[in-house]
């Protein structure tokens, strides 16, 4: 049977490192994903995302399972290319980031389009 | 008011599962999944030095612009979600601003027990820059 604790704040036994559980919620990432970008596209770890979509080279969308409440969500990136090609990820020029879904570029020095062996990109803001 | 005085928290359902409501009262998040297992910031000019952390028990410089964070808790796997970032300025005033774009990115294979931080000029050349921060959220070992 699930239980339900009704807390406003936790801290640890000494009553040092109190958190807020309004704060907990905030500061946790609602979503992540780290995607391969090579070959047939794949998940190699997420939490609360869904499919994924190849659109081209290093460009990728991404479904957010459980939908944030708006599209002014924060969205980090890293990424990993195994030819040390200094891979980084982006958010995709002229498609902004919606309730729903993410998507994003995968870029080599010089901006040209590469796909990543490993695509992350890390969600902080409010759910639906 | 209430507050809960504990060391851990642990799902009953699951232990590594912890579901915390919002605000609203209705949505939820899983906390563990939610959690960042380790952040840090790196000041990489001069003698690198690690400015804050969190599950960072050491750092590498290992050559201009790469260093790695050892990780005191591993990872379970290292498909875990990495972001960085970058300051243009450093600790010490300096401003790498009109260097027109830097590249923070991976320069090894993510690893469960170290994350290799890589910063580049656009050009491709690697460079030591203050203020580099990393997050990373996914499974503890």
């Amino acid at each position: 049977m699930a239980s339900i604790l009704r807390v406003n704040t936790i801290t640890d036994a000494s009553s040092n490192n109190s958190i807020a559980t309004s704060v907990l919620f905030n500061g946790s990432a609602k979503a992540w994903i780290n995607l391969d970008g090579t070959g047939t596209i794949g998940t190699n770890d997420s939490y609360n995302t869904g499919s994924i979509t190849d659109n081209g080279t290093g460009d990728y969308s991404i479904t957010i399972t459980n939908n944030m409440v708006n599209a002014l969500y924060s969205h980090t990136h890293g990424a990993y290319t195994a030819d040390n090609n200094s891979v980084s990820v982006r958010g995709s020029a002229g498609n902004a980031p919606a309730a729903g879904s993410i998507r994003v570029q995968c870029c080599a020095t010089g901006n040209s389009p590469d796909d990543a062996d490993q695509a992350c990109v890390t969600i902080h803001g409010d759910l639906a | 008011m209430s507050t809960l005085k504990t060391n851990t928290l642990t799902g009953t359902t699951s232990a590594g599962s912890i579901l915390v409501t919002g605000e609203g009262g209705s949505t939820t998040t899983n906390l563990q999944q939610g959690l960042a297992k380790s952040w840090f910031t790196i000041n990489g000019t001069g003698t690198a030095a690690l400015l804050d952390s969190f599950n960072v028990g050491s750092l590498t410089d290992d050559a201009t612009g790469k260093f790695s964070a050892n990780l005191t808790s591993a990872m379970s796997n290292f498909n875990y979600a990495l972001a960085k970032t970058h300051a243009v300025d450093d600790p010490d005033g300096s401003s790498h601003a009109g260097d027109n774009g830097f590249y923070s990115h991976e320069g090894a294979l993510p690893k469960t027990t170290s994350v290799a931080s890589v910063c580049s000029h656009n050009g491709g050349d690697f460079a030591d820059v203050g203020y580099i921060s990393s997050s990373l959220h996914g499974d503890l070992a």
